[in-house]
């Protein structure tokens, strides 16, 4: 098992650099068309496509935990975002930006031990995988959301058709409501695992924080005075909130917390 | 902007300010009013303060007492609140600022959802916001109730012990606990049949485990935290009826109204001022259930391994082990609230999402922006 996710997890590497290394080729001598830079992502999708597919059936549940597996599904999420925003607003200009966060999270899951582990029993259960994927995807998609602010913030087009204001809408949307059911689904097995809904341990609060603060995004995204600017500030102050509550708490406490 | 319009409240005209007599000065103060606590940007003010409170007190707290969280889940909320919080202060400060800053939250939540079905126009669309905004509500609304009248308990059963749970008006009783272990040999779980008695007869009883914890009503027995085995009992020579076997809940008569009983254990290891263990503490007591007299036996080196209680000779024999187990019983009587509110919640969100993609009739697409 352990080979077979080395291959797939490498090629999708390859072909996701494959697409970088396409689009600035294909930009600076604009001899073809900067879309092909779509189809080694593509292909780089149906890897990790498989590869997903492969460890679900090995370890019988979905492959959503540990380092490696959190990682590639949150790589995942960035690049069906990237693609759809690539086929529906020709955001070919933002593809790269997608493809380097995607090609940053898989190197990051590559310090991840690769094998396929049985679940102990506190995590065997349906409410903590969707917690987990739901809170993954949801990552991702706030990370794209960063994304899109800056290439707003700096004035560079990601799509020709000066769609960015509604990429960055949609991704914050999407991954609001799955986040949402990413905090539903973990109060509702800290309640049968741990004794409550509402634990007072640092990782959960700080997930609060992260939902209230997307909250708050939520309901200025649309008002005047608050989408320009402001809202890519805010996209991007929010995925360093969420890249703090996954990793930098995990930095911070790590030599004596042991909820973490 | 349209959300703007949508949230003027049902006193939001300008023309009434501006008539100039007191009256209408007051209905424009007010419509003023309204209209700041409806303005879904005094919700994100608030919820900015509270994310930097929550986010600051959260870390400061830590490096203050590394333990602090595992000791304030011990307490429902309101316990802490009124025992602990008062003396950890100026530790607490930012705890205290964060209910205030939760219960303007929850003011201005309930605001904006009165304004919605007052102003309220877009029904088909609005219904997903308004489901959100209703299910956030109830959940709070549970975990105020769930604070403010739960209770928190733990009780150490030895197989076959049974248990009176302080407070919560019921018994706990082990019948069996056995350690799960993964093929390698690692303990990874426990499965404990537990029985829950009130007023003496079986209540209910089930099997727990990880992630399946005995649930009724309101109150739920957890899976033991820490378990192992140890000393629970052992056997007695007595001068009046010869061997007798001492347990977890379990007192022997010695005739003439006098019982026998267990008043605790120390484990191997263990000390507990003089007495080292490990060994049992003896009680004799009354018909009426008075102390008669106690003692500790113990084989361990320096102790006694008999003694005389009020006229009664007692000699230690063979000291029994079994398994124990930590049990954490919590009752919270807002959970259910919590639970329909999640489903609401939930329910909303499956709705803005079908609104915002232009599923809904009479909604356009991407009316999310
Ligand atoms: C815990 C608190 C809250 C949560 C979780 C929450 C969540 C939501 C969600 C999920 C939506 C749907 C978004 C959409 O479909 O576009 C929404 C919309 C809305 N909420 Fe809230 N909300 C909260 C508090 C409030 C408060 C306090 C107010 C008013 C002061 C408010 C006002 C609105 C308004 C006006 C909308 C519709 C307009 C829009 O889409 O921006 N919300 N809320």
């Amino acid at each position: 098992m352990e080979s077979t996710t080395l291959a797939l997890h490498t090629s999708s590497l390859v072909f996701y650099g494959v697409s970088l290394g396409v689009y600035f080729v294909t930009r600076a001598t604009r001899a073809l068309p900067q879309k092909i830079a779509v189809w080694p992502a593509l292909a780089g999708l149906f890897c990790q496509l498989v590869l997903l597919l492969i460890r679900w059936k090995a370890g019988d549940h979905l492959p959503v935990t540990g380092l490696f597996e959190t990682q590639q599904f949150l790589a995942l999420w960035v690049i069906i975002a990237a693609l759809y925003f690539a086929f529906r607003y020709w955001a070919y200009n933002f593809f790269p930006a997608a493809v380097g966060l995607a090609i940053a999270a898989l190197v990051f899951a590559s310090r991840g031990p690769m094998a396929v582990t049985p679940l102990t029993p506190a995590i065997d259960t349906p409410l903590f995988l969707i917690h987990i994927a739901t809170s993954f995807a949801a990552y991702g998609l706030f990370g794209v959301a960063a994304l899109v602010g800056v290439y707003r913030l700096m004035g560079w087009s990601g799509s020709p058709i000066n769609a960015e204001r509604r990429m960055i809408d949609e991704s914050i949307y999407l991954g609001y409501i799955l986040f949402t059911w990413a905090m539903i689904a973990g109060s509702l097995w800290a309640y049968l695992a741990w004794g409550s809904y509402w634990t007072w341990r640092i990782k959960g609060l700080w997930s609060w924080i992260l939902w209230f603060y997307y909250s708050g995004v939520l309901h200025v995204r649309n008002r005047s005075g608050w989408h320009g600017w402001p809202l890519d500030i805010l996209a991007i102050v929010g995925f360093v909130l969420t890249l703090f509550t996954y990793l930098g708490l995990g930095l911070l406490f790590k030599t004596s917390h042991p909820l973490l | 902007m349209e959300n703007d319009k949508r949230n003027r409240g049902f006193t939001g005209s300008g023309s009434l300010a501006g008539d100039g007599s007191g009256s209408g000065r007051l209905r424009g103060a007010l419509a003023g009013l309204w209209r700041v606590s409806t303005s879904p940007v005094t919700f994100v003010v608030l919820t900015i303060l509270w994310c930097v409170d929550l986010g600051a007190g959260s870390v400061a707290a830590y490096f203050n007492d590394p333990k602090f969280w595992v000791k304030m889940d011990l307490y429902p909320f309101n316990l802490w609140m009124k025992q602990v919080a008062p003396r950890m202060f100026p530790q607490s400060l930012w705890i205290y600022i964060l209910v205030i800053l939760s219960y303007l939250m929850i003011a201005s939540l309930l605001l904006c959802t009165v304004n919605w079905f007052l102003r309220r126009r877009k029904m088909i669309k609005g219904l997903g916001e308004v489901l959100v905004h209703l299910g956030f509500l109830m959940i709070f609304a549970g975990f105020v109730i769930g604070s403010a009248l739960g209770a928190r308990d733990q009780v150490t059963l030895a197989v076959g012990q049974k248990k009176d749970v302080p407070g919560m008006g019921l018994s706990l009783q082990l019948e069996d606990l056995k350690i799960v272990q993964s093929p390698q040999g690692r303990p990874v779980d426990t499965l404990s049949d537990i029985k829950v008695y009130r007023d003496n007869s079986i209540f209910t009883e089930g099997r727990i485990r990880t992630n399946h914890p005995l649930i009724w009503g309101s109150t739920v027995v957890y899976p033991p935290e820490d378990y192992g085995s140890g000393v629970t009992g052992g056997v007695i020579g007595t001068s009046v009826r010869g061997a007798v076997i001492l347990g977890p809940g379990r007192s022997v008569s010695l005739g003439g109204d006098r019982t026998l009983s267990l008043g605790g254990v120390l484990q191997r290891g263990q000390r507990r001022g003089r007495a080292v263990g490990p060994g049992l503490l003896v009680l004799l007591k009354d018909g009426a259930g008075r102390l008669i007299d106690s003692t500790y036996l113990s084989p361990a080196p320096g102790m006694r391994a008999e003694d005389d209680m009020a006229g009664v000779r007692v000699t230690l024999g063979e000291l029994s082990e079994s398994t124990y187990g930590v049990f954490r019983v919590h009752r919270d009587q807002g959970v259910w609230l919590v639970i329909v509110g999640t489903v609401i919640l939930g329910l909303g969100t499956l709705w803005a999402r079908a609104g915002y993609l232009g599923v809904l009739p009479g909604v356009g697409e991407g009316s999310g922006s």
